[in-house]
């Protein structure tokens, strides 16, 4: 086979795979939105994290400060399958956190997650809103 | 050219993900919108060297026009009305917002190319996807903060 129809057989190949990616266009909301549609809300550090048989991603979260609600000193969070947040073990985080019906936390990107060195406003807004 | 999910084309979107769905267009209003950004696409993008070039660039290496004319590639409709998901895809199937819908034609079909970018393999953590619109004729539409350019630029200051 000439290499010219080596390529086209291996350019065909690749296309006719199933594509198994996801991703999602969106942009981040202002921290006022994000504190308003989260069930709560966490400053703290991923401990860890491990992607699952699905490709899902899991990670543990070290909770230092929380608003909106009270939580545990640390919690398992399920970062999302289509629109990830890409958790990265020793980040710090101000997490958006939802809770599906299913149980547990989730969240994801353009929820308002925020990386901790970034978070001066969110944490002006958090503290504000909450009158801590 | 890629396929509309509406009821009476039999297909299945994937199950709900993290939130996002994959439903056919019953609103004879959303689908209008996407039916004049795929004749925009379809007219005014989908034949401009640039934007074919651009997208050879990507993962799985095939042309504009070779991505939106396979009708294996579907396109649904999300409910999400927040103000900020504009679009999702899994594999070879959209899903476009109400959100988007609402803001008219040119953001929808700046978030088709830009969906259609992912089915063309661009990854979900830079900005590859969003990128494309420069180069197909959308670049009023690019969003520089879209979908973690940022974030991985401050992610990479904090951890390397």
């Amino acid at each position: 086979m000439s290499d010219r129809r080596l390529i086209a057989a291996a350019a065909a190949l690749l296309a006719a795979l199933p594509a198994t990616g996801w991703a999602c266009r969106c942009t981040e909301p202002s921290p006022q939105r994000a504190l308003h549609d989260a069930q709560g809300v966490a400053l703290g550090q991923i401990v860890s994290v491990e992607t699952g048989a699905q490709g899902t991603t899991r990670f543990i979260f070290s909770v230092e400060r929380s608003w909106k609600q009270s939580l545990p000193s640390q919690i398992a969070v399920e970062d999302s399958a289509v629109c990830p947040l890409g958790p990265v073990a020793g980040a710090r985080y101000v997490l958006f956190l939802h809770q599906p019906k299913s149980g547990g936390f989730e969240t994801a990107k353009c929820r308002g997650d925020v990386a901790e060195d970034r978070a001066q406003a969110t944490l002006h807004v958090l503290d504000s809103a909450t009158g801590k | 050219m890629v396929s509309i999910n509406i009821p009476s084309a039999g297909h299945t979107g994937p199950a709900a993900n993290s939130g996002w769905q994959w439903l056919p267009y019953t609103d004879a209003d959303f689908l209008a919108t996407l039916h004049r950004a795929m004749h925009v696409i379809d007219s005014k993008i989908k034949g401009y060297q640039p934007c074919n070039a651009a997208f050879q660039t990507l993962p799985r290496g095939r042309s504009f026009a070779q991505v939106w004319n396979d009708p294996t590639v579907w396109i649904s409709f999300d409910p999400k009305n927040d103000g900020h998901n504009y679009g999702a895809t899994l594999g070879q199937e959209v899903t476009i917002t109400r959100f988007s819908l609402r803001m008219g034609l040119w953001t929808t079909a700046a978030t088709l190319v830009h969906e259609l970018a992912h089915v063309n393999g661009a990854d979900g953590f830079s900005h590859a996807a969003e990128g494309t619109l420069r180069s197909c004729l959308l670049q009023g539409l690019e969003d520089p903060t879209i979908v973690g350019s940022i974030d991985n630029v401050a992610r990479g200051q904090a951890f390397v």
